[in-house]
């Protein structure tokens, strides 16, 4: 187990310089001076030359990166040239607990309606009931987020009036009105994540249910029911936890519609704005968190596996 | 069945989509401010957007725009999965296990993040965003090329070719691939879906097609402020985007339970 976290810590290392390198040679060659256009549109040329000094942009690109990451070791990932120049450590962590939190009520949404739906397809294969599951899972993986995202607004939100249509409020300033408030965008990121997840999940159980395990523990008189929650469901779990982990990087992206449509100040609203605005400390310092993030969940999920098929060691 | 139900609706945006400049009832520009937020009518038969433009025409317009990115898209994923793939399949050793190593980490990266700072770099335009998805969308293609590869390669037609004197792109072109070929169309269709969605989400965004391009993603935007009381101005464009990428789904999963039998009756 050690080695295994070791080693997954030196495969970390490349992917981590990798995405940021990639990025950040990205933000450099947008076209134009960006000390131009961060300096303001009645900058004169000494602002100008102060803005590129600040920022660092008289140095060649290399040495940049070099002192980005140096920086970003320490804890620093420089200032953000909009909001009042705040360090992005502090706008970042004004925003990631708002996605995070998006993020695994998401998770826990889709995972709970994808297991019935993918079990329910498997089991009752070529009934009503499979083609139903099948179809919805369809449906939701073809409807667009950002116009679910308009639906559930406009009809849960302006015309039924059953849940608050937009805003946010932090968790540990009201907790009833934030989850409320929360709902419809975890609805909406959840539809997408929800096919991938119930159509493995059909064609595991139904490649468990031909085992023979499965047939001796019918024959023994065990009920149905109880062999398709020990026997089969922990037997189906491990590809269904590997599209989990696919999926982590969707959500995020996900996240940036969803959070631009429903007003969430979360870390998809900040990329988007940090691209708009030419935000590049900020855009550094949200690529990285999401490429740490991902990374960490993935570990999570190898972590998983060995619990779910102890047959399965985490060694080299 | 699949198939058809999938091929047919794509078939009919296709010939909408080319044949728009003959079939569309109204120019998709022009404005017409007395008839601005109109419901559906006769005369316009999915409405009018807020300045009075046919909502239909403009749909059709879109389908141009969804098609053309889509096409390309998928034209340089494929492109570049099946050179990686094959490469990677058929060199194995290190320069598999590197082409792996990149191939993870681009898996590693959400799409449309990378697609975003892409844009960002590059200024958004349609272009760039072709460039953008087409360059973030091709490593699951080169996967399943490079696993089919690694299959085929060591088949006997294969080991033969090459005992007769083939080059190894000689046996890529003529042996390794044809194989392969329909696990490609499957993927190619599948990815048409992802396509069409991410021209929308981007053109949402503000990322994508210009103002006044005709586009669907950029017509939900569009219609936004009027969700309350004329929803159609949204719903229009919304509902093509819709209808085309559950087009392509269900074509690539139609050809795939063709092809496979077996998953057929699973």
């Amino acid at each position: 187990m050690r080695q295994y976290l070791a080693q997954r810590f030196l495969l970390a290392i490349p992917t981590i310089f990798f995405v940021t390198m990639l990025v950040f040679l990205l933000t450099r060659v947008m076209p134009g001076d960006p000390a131009v256009f961060l300096a303001g549109t009645d900058a004169t040329r000494s602002d100008i030359a102060s803005v590129r000094k600040e920022f660092h942009l008289d140095e060649p690109v290399p040495v940049q990166y070099l002192r980005w990451l140096k920086d970003a070791a320490h804890g620093n990932l420089g200032r953000s040239v909009r909001n009042a120049r705040l360090p992005v450590t502090t706008v970042l962590k004004d925003r990631i607990l708002a996605t995070l939190e998006l993020g695994f009520i998401t998770l826990l949404i889709s995972i709970s309606i994808s297991i019935p739906l993918g079990v329910l397809a498997a089991y009752k294969r070529d009934t009503f009931w499979d083609h139903a599951s099948t179809t919805l899972a369809l449906l939701a993986l073809s409807l667009p987020s950002f116009v679910l995202a308009y639906l559930l607004i406009f009809i849960v939100g302006l015309h039924f009036k059953l849940l608050p249509p937009a805003g946010y409020v932090p968790f540990l300033q009201s907790p009833g009105t934030n989850l409320k408030l929360m709902i419809l965008p975890a609805i909406t990121l959840a539809s997408a994540a929800l096919a991938g997840k119930t159509r493995i999940l059909r064609t595991t159980v139904l490649e468990v249910l031909n085992q023979d395990y499965v047939t001796v523990a019918r024959a023994k008189g065990l009920s149905m029911r109880t062999v398709l929650q020990s026997h089969v469901l922990k037997n189906a779990l491990i590809p269904f936890v590997t599209v989990v982990g696919v999926q982590i990087g969707s959500i995020l992206g996900g996240a940036v519609i969803v959070e631009t449509v429903f007003g969430i100040p979360g870390m998809g609203k900040l990329t988007l704005d940090g691209i708009l605005s030419r935000d590049f400390p900020t855009i550094q310092g949200v690529v990285l968190v999401i490429v740490l993030v991902y990374l960490i969940v993935n570990t999570l999920i190898d972590l998983t596996y060995a619990y779910l098929d102890p047959r399965i060691r985490l060694s080299g | 069945m699949r198939i058809l139900m999938g091929g047919a609706v794509v078939l009919i945006l296709v010939i909408l989509a080319i044949g728009a400049p003959v079939i569309a009832p109204y120019s998709p520009y022009k404005a017409d401010f007395n008839g601005a937020k109109n419901a559906p009518s006769w005369h316009h038969l999915l409405g009018q957007d807020q300045i009075g433009r046919d909502l239909l025409s403009r749909a059709m317009y879109g389908a141009r725009t969804a098609l053309y990115v889509g096409s390309l898209v998928v034209t340089i994923a494929v492109t570049l999965g099946v050179l990686v793939g094959t490469v990677g399949g058929l060199a194995g050793g290190w320069t598999d296990r590197l082409i792996g190593a990149v191939v993870d980490m681009t898996f590693a990266f959400p799409s449309l993040v990378l697609a975003l700072a892409v844009t960002a770099a590059l200024g958004p335009s349609l272009t760039t965003l072709m460039i953008a998805i087409g360059a973030t969308s091709w490593p699951g293609l080169s996967r399943v090329v490079r696993s089919a590869v690694f299959k085929t390669k060591s088949r006997d037609f294969v080991t033969s070719a090459r005992a007769t004197g083939a080059g190894p792109v000689r046996v890529a072109v003529r042996h390794v691939l044809p194989n392969v070929v329909p696990e490609i169309i499957v993927l190619a269709s599948l990815l048409s879906a992802t396509a069409v969605l991410a021209e929308a989400s981007l053109s949402f965004l503000g990322l994508g097609a210009k103002p006044p391009t005709p586009s669907w993603g950029l017509g939900v935007s569009d219609g936004q402020p009027f969700l309350e009381h004329q929803p159609w101005i949204a719903l229009v464009p919304g509902g093509f985007v819709f209808i085309t990428v559950m087009a392509f789904n269900v074509l690539g999963d139609g050809i795939r339970d063709v092809l496979d039998p077996r998953l057929r009756n699973r």
